[in-house]
């Protein structure tokens, strides 16, 4: 079977400092994928390889079948997105604005009707429709977090990969956020990767999970397999009581180990 | 919100709102050029020796023709607008443009509003290359006149060069460049003092005259070489303002997987920046500021869309230097002040103003 986006024996290295040791992912298309790991395992240096942002020292990134590296940066950018855990904000640009750079691998010198209505679309998805023309520096985290969002899906690509992009968020719009990636992802089979380090949120809103730690794949599957109290306690270095309420994945980590 | 941004209409969609915002951009675009011109003319004939604006136009119609109509003006006074008062006044909008534009450009690969081609050393090494030539130019005659602005010239770009090296060896990133350009920036100024510290009184006035920036003196053909310069680097900037909308608005990464090339992006810039403002500099010395200032009043009042921002700030920039150096030339008269100096005086208390005022959604 053919893989929509294929990662074989990834190794990366800062330095002397190995982050990714042989790591391997194979993603259907449309499956989302959560990404987990204690601070440091290497989740966004496997974020920034999977996007080609990053060059593996040794090992393959493909997508469908076709190393990253062969195709084009500009098609590359209308089939792959990528919603950084935070960006920089040192110049007065609008919250529309800022979603039509989504479009940029898209349009010529400046945005088309159709480009426009696109932005449209994902702003009231958001529910950002309100802030359209604030400056994206009078936003709350939340708020920008969510344009960084709306941007990645103005791209309309068929691979969206988000690091953190709940960290800055209230718990009403963690879920409202992966809401709409889960639906985007299922109505239009877009494949994600999500890094992400709520373990109750990735569990809930992703088909498979991947556990890293110190850059190698410590577990990966379904969440009940790969969030064990054993797993998480050899990775995290905590004990964790795991549960469901109302069917929804519950972590409740109790202690630190020493 | 920036002076061109209106508060939401809920009852307007978002699409139409943003083109409205648009077309207000380019009216402001058309209007403030509309409004340099009519300030340069005005200026042009303001000075010692008075002269109508009607002697003007005969005179801009006389050559713009090419004799065919003829001025019937008094000849004195059609030198002084030839060779005095015009020169002066077309170079002020082309420095200030360039200067500004070179400005806008190095703030956003830079994403540092704090940024001016000075802040890569550029001011500080064309200096030392003048300073040089003041001190030591005697029998390099073949060059004559352009001596000392070719020396600056090639010391801009020498520093320039270096800084790009460094930052190239390094990926290219911004803070590098910063970084090697303020080092620099230090190198060549402690030079400029070491080279000031053994000339005799004459040379030292000459050095610190230049370093001042002056538009005293400037001839025709200065004013068409920094024209065509920047008649050519402001399309070619122009062509990639969504580029550098994608990088300031998100930065590096997210540029990338935009699918631009940042690297190629910022070296781009980075040369279109160094040769307007280094041309400039080298005719008309380190007129500072301006490259600072002028890109901060255009995206405060029309935002940080490059599509406009570019063209704009050059308008700024022009706008800026053509007041200061009329002030300069007029307050004290017959004393003329460096421009240089007037648009510092002009432009902090400016510049202050506004990081008050905007502080909150501007400088968080």
């Amino acid at each position: 079977m053919s893989h929509h986006l294929l990662l074989d024996d990834v190794h990366f290295r800062y330095g002397a400092r190995a982050v990714l040791s042989g790591v391997s992912l194979r993603l259907a298309r449309g499956e989302v994928l959560g990404l987990v790991g204690p601070n440091g395992a290497g989740k966004s240096t496997l974020v920034r390889t999977a996007l080609g942002l990053a060059r593996p020292a040794s090992g393959r990134v493909q997508l469908d079948g076709v190393d990253l590296s062969r195709i084009a940066p500009r098609e590359r950018a209308r089939r792959m997105a990528y919603v950084p855990q935070s960006s920089p904000v040192s110049f007065p640009v609008t919250v529309f604005e800022t979603c039509l750079l989504g479009r940029t691998p898209h349009m010529g010198a400046t945005p088309k009707p159709r480009d426009i209505a696109i932005v449209e679309e994902m702003l009231e998805r958001l529910r950002l429709q309100d802030f359209a023309f604030r400056s994206m520096g009078e936003l709350s985290g939340g708020e920008h977090q969510r344009v960084m969002l709306a941007r990645a899906l103005a791209q309309e690509t068929e691979l969206i990969v988000l690091d953190e992009p709940t960290s800055a968020l209230d718990i009403g719009n963690q879920l409202f956020t992966l809401r709409v990636v889960a639906d985007i992802a299922r109505e239009r089979r877009v494949t994600a990767v999500i890094a992400i380090h709520d373990l109750s949120l990735a569990a809930r809103f992703t088909d498979r999970l991947m556990l890293l730690h110190h850059g190698r794949v410590e577990a990966e599957g379904a969440w009940e397999e790969t969030l064990t109290e054993a797993t998480i306690s050899r990775t995290y270095g905590v004990q964790a009581e795991i549960g469901l309420l109302r069917g929804v994945p519950v972590f409740a980590p109790y202690e630190a180990l020493t | 919100m920036t002076v061109l941004h209106r508060p939401q209409d809920p009852s307007l969609d978002m699409a139409r709102q943003y083109r409205a915002h648009g077309r207000r951009a380019i009216v402001i675009i058309l209007a403030s050029l509309a409004g340099l011109i009519l300030i340069a003319g005005s200026v042009a004939v303001m000075g010692i020796a008075q002269t109508g604006i009607g002697t003007l136009f005969a005179v801009i119609a006389e050559k713009a023709s090419f004799g065919l109509l003829t001025a019937n003006a008094d000849p004195q006074q059609t030198r002084v607008l030839i060779h005095l008062r015009l020169p002066r006044v077309v170079m002020a909008i082309i420095a200030g443009a360039a200067l500004s534009l070179a400005g806008v450009l190095m703030q956003a690969i830079t994403r540092n509003p704090l940024v001016s081609p000075y802040t890569i050393g550029v001011s500080s090494a064309a200096a030392f290359g003048a300073s040089i030539a003041i001190m030591f130019g005697v029998g390099f005659t073949s060059v004559g006149i352009y001596f000392v602005p070719l020396t600056a010239f090639l010391f801009a770009l020498g520093c320039a060069t270096l800084v790009f090296s460094m930052a190239w060896l390094r990926g290219m990133g911004a803070q590098t460049m910063i970084l090697t350009g303020i080092a620099l920036m230090y190198l060549f100024s402690a030079m400029t003092a070491a080279v000031q510290f053994v000339a005799t009184q004459e040379q030292l006035a000459r050095v610190v005259h230049w370093t001042f920036g002056s538009l005293n003196g400037v001839r025709w053909d200065a004013v068409a070489i920094a024209g065509v310069t920047v008649a050519l680097v402001l399309p070619l900037a122009q062509l990639r303002a969504w580029q550098l909308n994608a990088l300031t608005a998100a930065g590096d990464d997210v540029a990338r997987s935009l699918g631009i090339n940042v690297a190629l992006l910022r070296g781009q810039a980075v040369v279109f920046s160094v040769v307007v403002s280094a041309v400039v500099i080298s005719f008309v010395g380190v007129i500072g500021f301006v490259g600072l200032i002028g890109p901060h009043v255009a995206r405060l009042i029309i935002g940080g869309d490059h599509r406009f921002l570019l063209p704009f700030s050059a308008i700024c920039g022009a706008m800026l230097l053509l007041l200061a150096d009329t002030a300069g030339r007029l307050v004290f008269s017959p004393t003329v002040i460096p421009v240089g100096i007037v648009v510092a005086f002009v432009g902090v208390p400016l510049f202050l103003h506004l990081i008050l005022s905007r502080r909150s959604e501007y400088y968080a």
